[in-house]
Parts: structure tokens; C-alpha cells; sequence
């Protein structure tokens, strides 16, 4: 159950994707992300999801791992698809009967919602995180947002939070089943009864679990404190980034892809409007 | 005696089809007899925590089968949790799932779990509180306030509580003081004299179960490097050192002694037999030597 949960988890590789600089691999993943939400028909969408597939590809993680990371949301994916379904007016009904109705429109927007949402969520929490570790990518995301710091934004500070949460999601899971298997193993029961009984059933793990965030949380402030850290102020980095010539090609062909996948969301769209 | 835990083949890989592909138990058989306390030993990362979460259902094999009372564990959902009930196991560091308010409604959270009347499950946190040298008065403190030792004393009393036929305890001695180790030993094996309850000990540490285990299992890399009594087990020096283990102290003098050419057992491993077969040699066995 828990095992399925791989976001933010990151597998080393030697990959070209691996090795792209993660400044980059961030850009190039909000520019996706905008391209995303800007294109409806099908010509827009095997464009982008044709490169999201070859980039899989090139980072070699394997089809496998990144649909696995979809498994959590399959909720999500279900219920947008049934409200989209039932709750889109317009177009043609192909369906009826009693207080229901779907439209052609109605499996359209879904479908395309659907799969809106999977590409979304590939790009960015499997793609992204499992070829980036945390602390390259926290990095970028610091040295992409350091012009707001003239405005004022904590920008290191939020970057060293970020960091921090990122280390310690799969550190906090281990911890979880470690406590599930504990407490399971004095006969809690977390599968049966109803919905009630199941809230009170966490209890025995939610509370030991938050007991030792907490004393996690302070040793590491200690730590960081014995070692001086202070907020980024003159601060230096171990790794420093540097835009390789292979940087560039890619940026230039990710540029030149996506701008080909709204183009062509322009000059055919297929007359449906989307919200 | 019989058998009340039988391990076929068992194999658990953990992170299957994915690149951290680990094969944490590979192809293990053995068997735990009714009554005996067993030592189970091996170099950290050598499988045991894997392995005994498959001893009371919490991990289902890969492959192979775990049998308790000759019947496999995953026969029927039922039988499987009593077998949770059964067969109790302490994880390693217990004192982090405490949750309860007081340590008495810890204690009982086990036993409540097993659906007994009020008066049982009274009775048997108290037993249970006492059987680890707990006193009365601090049952109604929160579990919170209580040293590490202490803490560590209720997660396992609230195992106790449960009665289980073969209790289980991962390192249950790791990061105590020396008198804090001693006392846990002393109330495991005296939990084993009274109720006959079989004891599955794991430790990473050899001077802990030297003393107070019938049978060792020593794993080395996922697979059973051998079995045997602690004579038999400690005689093996080189393998336990080349396992990556420490032998007890003893048996390292003790081997070292029969190397010079001085006759001493190999098989010696406590401090006490140590001293009675050194005693010997100067009082007798002197002139020959
Ligand atoms: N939940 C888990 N997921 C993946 N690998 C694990 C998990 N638990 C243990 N392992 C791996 O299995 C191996 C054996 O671990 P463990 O059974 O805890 O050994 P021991 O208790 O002897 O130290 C180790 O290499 C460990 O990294
Ligand atoms: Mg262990």
C-alpha cells in the first residue's frame, strides 16, 4: 500500500535526462506544464505526449516505475472523468435516461482531462523527481527564483524547507509502516469495521508518528545549528551548475517542440471549447 | 521436542521490478522447537528483521512457507490472525509505538485487541508490567515521562500481555547500558522458566545471547550460515569473524589459548567457563603443560 506511494523519490541513474541540468529540466517542465493546458485536440497532444514518451525513454527508469507512479492518484483520475461526464453541457446527448444525460461533449472534456492530468502528473512528480535528486532540485528551483529575492521573497529559506520536506517524505513512509507493522503485530486492525472505526483505528499510528517528526525535527535544528547554518546569506554551494552545450541542444528542441504543439493547437482545432 | 514454528524455503525480495531489487531472505529452513530460546544472529542488513516479520504474518513469503503448530500461516485468513496473537513480536526500538495516555492503557492495548473481559485484561497488564520489573505505581503515568529503559520495558510488557506462545524480540538489548541489557536478558529467560513460552532472540550481538539461548541460527547475507548449540556455533570462530560477527570475548581468549598450544576447549564462551577451565590448568594441569 505504502510501497506504492513513490513521490518524491529519486532513482540514480547516468542517463542524458540525469545528467541535464536541473535549472533546465525545471524550465522546460513549467513550459510544458503551460503547454499542457493551452492544447485540446489530438494533434497538440501526440506532439507532447510523444516527447513526454521519449523522454521516459532516455532516462531509462523503465515504463514500469512511471505508471506506477499514477496508481495514487487513480482516484482523482476516476472522479474527474465522472464529473467532467455527467456534468459538461452542450454537444450532442448520446446518452439518456431519468436525471442523466452525456454528451459528446461531456466524454471529450473528460477524456482530454484524463489525460491532461496523467501527462501532468509523468512531467513532473515521476519524471521530474526520479531523475532529479531532491537537493539538485531544490537547488534549481533556489537559483531559478533568486530574482524575487530582490523583492524581498525568502527564497533560500523557502528552498531549505522544501529540501527538508523532500528528504523526509520517504524517511516519515518507512517510519508509517514500521508503526503499522508494530501495532498490528499487538492485533490493531486497520482493514475492518466501519468508516468511524477506522478514523480511531489511526490513532496508535498517527500519534507515535508525530512524536517523532517532532523529536526529528528538533535534532535536525540542533544539527544544522551546530553547524553554523544560518540562512543563506554568503552561503556557498558544493555543486555548482553549469549549462553544458547538450543543455542547450535540448533547450532548443524543447522549445522548438513545444512551440510546434500549440501551433498546431491553433491552426486545427476541432471547434470544441474547453474550460 | 516438537517443532511449534517451521521455515521452508522461504524467500522475501523486497522492491521487486523496480532497480532497488533486494533479495533480503533467500531459500531459509529452519526450525524453532517448543519451549527453547534461539538465538537468531547476523551481521546488520543479513535479513532477520525480514525474517521474523514473516513469523507472525506481517510479510507474506515470496516463495516458501512459514508453518506454526505444523499448519501454514496463510492458510485461512482467520488462522492467520491468530496467529498475530500467538506469536508476539517486539520490534526493534518498541519504545516509539507507544501512543496511550497511561502505560496500564498501553499495556492493555494488545489483550484489548484480543476482545478479553475487563478483569482478564487488568490482570494480565499487571502481570505483564510486573514480569519486566515494572512497579505498580508507575502504571498510571503517561508512557511519555518515562526513561528509555523504562519505555522499553512497557513496549515489551505490552507483548507479554498478549501471552503469546513464542515471543520474538528484534535487538530488544540494542542501545541500553550494559545494566539496562542485563536486566532485559534476565527477565526474558525468566519469562521463559515460568511460562514455557518459546523465545526467539535476535541480536546482532554475540555477548548478549552467549549466555542465554539453547540454539543459534547465525544468517550471513540473506541465507542461514549455520545452526547449532552455542558450543557448536562458538567453536566456528573463523566463519562468525569472516560474517562479519564479534565472538564473545571468551571464546576469543579462549581460541587464541589453543593456538599457543595451551589445552582449553575451543568451545569455551562465557567469562565463567572461562575462569574454571584456566583455574583447572594452574591448580592440575600445570605439570603437563
Ligand atoms: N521495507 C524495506 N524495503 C526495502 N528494503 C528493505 C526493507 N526492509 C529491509 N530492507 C533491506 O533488506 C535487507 C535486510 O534488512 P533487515 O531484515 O532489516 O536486516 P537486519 O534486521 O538483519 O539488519 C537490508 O539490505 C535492507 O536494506
Ligand atoms: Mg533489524
Amino acid at each position: 500500500m505504502l510501497k506504492d506511494i513513490t513521490l518524491g523519490q529519486f532513482f540514480p541513474g547516468n542517463s542524458i535526462i540525469h545528467k541535464m541540468d536541473p535549472r533546465l529540466k525545471l524550465v522546460i517542465t513549467v513550459l510544458y506544464i503551460t503547454a499542457l493546458f493551452m492544447c485540446h485536440g489530438p494533434v497538440p497532444y501526440i506532439i507532447l505526449g510523444g516527447i513526454l514518451i521519449l523522454a521516459v525513454a532516455l532516462s531509462k527508469v523503465g515504463f514500469r516505475q512511471v505508471t506506477r507512479g499514477l496508481k495514487p492518484i487513480l482516484i482523482l483520475l476516476v472522479i474527474t472523468t465522472l464529473f467532467n461526464v455527467f456534468y459538461t453541457n452542450g454537444g450532442q446527448v448520446i446518452f439518456s435516461w431519468k436525471f442523466i444525460t452525456i454528451t459528446d461533449y461531456g466524454v471529450y472534456n473528460a477524456f482530454y482531462m484524463v489525460l491532461r492530468i496523467a501527462l501532468l502528473i509523468i512531467a513532473t512528480f515521476t519524471l521530474l523527481t526520479y531523475t532529479t535528486s531532491p537537493i539538485m532540485l531544490t537547488d534549481a528551483l533556489e537559483s531559478v527564483l533568486s530574482p524575487l529575492k530582490k523583492i524581498k521573497v525568502p527564497v533560500h529559506e523557502l528552498a531549505m524547507m522544501m529540501t527538508i520536506a523532500l528528504r523526509f517524505i520517504p524517511t516519515l513512509l518507512e517510519e508509517t509502516d514500521k508503526i503499522m507493522s508494530a501495532q498490528k503485530s499487538r492485533g490493531a486492525d486497520f482493514e475492518s469495521g466501519g468508516l468511524i472505526r477506522r478514523a480511531k483505528a489511526l490513532i496508535p499510528i498517527l500519534i507515535p508518528l508525530f512524536i517523532s517528526a517532532f523529536r526529528r525535527a528538533e535534532e535536525l535544528a540542533t544539527a544544522m545549528e551546530c553547524r553554523c547554518y544560518n540562512g543563506g546569506e554568503g552561503r556557498t554551494k558544493l555543486r555548482v551548475m553549469k549549462f553544458a552545450m547538450r543543455d542547450y541542444v535540448i533547450l532548443f528542441v524543447s522549445l522548438a517542440v513545444l512551440a510546434l504543439a500549440i501551433y498546431s493547437d491553433y491552426t486545427c482545432t476541432f471547434g470544441v471549447i474547453l474550460p | 521436542m516438537d517443532n511449534i514454528i517451521e521455515v521452508l524455503n522461504l524467500t522475501h525480495t523486497y522492491g521487486a521490478d523496480t532497480p532497488f531489487e533486494h533479495t533480503a531472505i533467500e531459500d531459509m529452513s529452519f526450525e524453532i522447537k517448543q519451549g527453547e530460546i534461539l538465538g537468531l544472529i547476523g551481521h546488520t542488513g543479513s535479513g532477520k528483521s525480514t525474517l521474523i516479520q514473516h513469523l507472525n504474518g506481517l510479510l507474506k513469503p515470496d516463495s516458501g512457507m512459514v508453518k506454526f503448530c505444523g499448519r501454514d500461516i496463510w492458510d485461512d485468513k482467520q488462522f492467520t490472525r491468530e496467529v498475530r496473537f500467538s506469536v508476539g513480536l517486539v520490534f526493534q526500538y518498541p519504545e516509539y509505538q507507544l501512543f496511550e495516555e497511561t502505560v496500564e492503557r498501553d499495556i492493555a492495548f494488545g489483550p484489548t485487541n484480543m476482545k478479553l473481559s475487563e478483569d482478564e485484561i487488568r490482570e494480565r497488564v499487571l502481570y505483564a508490567a510486573r514480569s519486566v520489573g515494572l512497579d505498580d505505581s508507575i502504571l498510571l503515568k503517561s508512557p511519555f515521562e518515562l526513561s528509555g529503559g523504562q519505555k522499553r520495558r512497557v513496549a515489551l510488557a505490552g507483548v507479554i500481555a498478549m501471552k503469546p506462545k513464542v515471543l520474538i524480540l528484534d535487538e530488544p538489548t540494542a542501545g541500553l547500558d550494559p545494566e539496562g541489557r542485563e536486566e532485559i536478558l534476565n527477565y526474558i529467560k525468566n519469562y521463559n522458566k515460568e511460562t514455557g513460552a518459546t523465545i526467539v532472540f535476535v541480536t546482532h550481538s554475540m555477548e548478549d545471547i552467549a549466555r542465554v539461548v539453547d540454539r543459534i541460527v547465525v544468517l550471513e547475507k540473506s541465507k542461514i550460515l549455520m545452526t547449532g548449540t552455542p558450543k557448536e556455533v562458538f567453536s566456528r570462530t573463523e566463519d562468525l569473524i569472516r560474517a562479519g560477527l564479534t565472538i564473545p570475548v571468551a571464546a576469543e581468549i579462549a581460541g587464541k589459548l589453543a593456538k599457543k598450544g595451551i589445552p582449553v576447549s575451543p568451545a569455551i564462551y562465557t567469562i565463567e567457563q572461562l575462569a574454571d577451565a584456566i583455574s583447572t590448568l594452574y591448580a592440575g594441569g600445570g605439570k603437563n603443560a
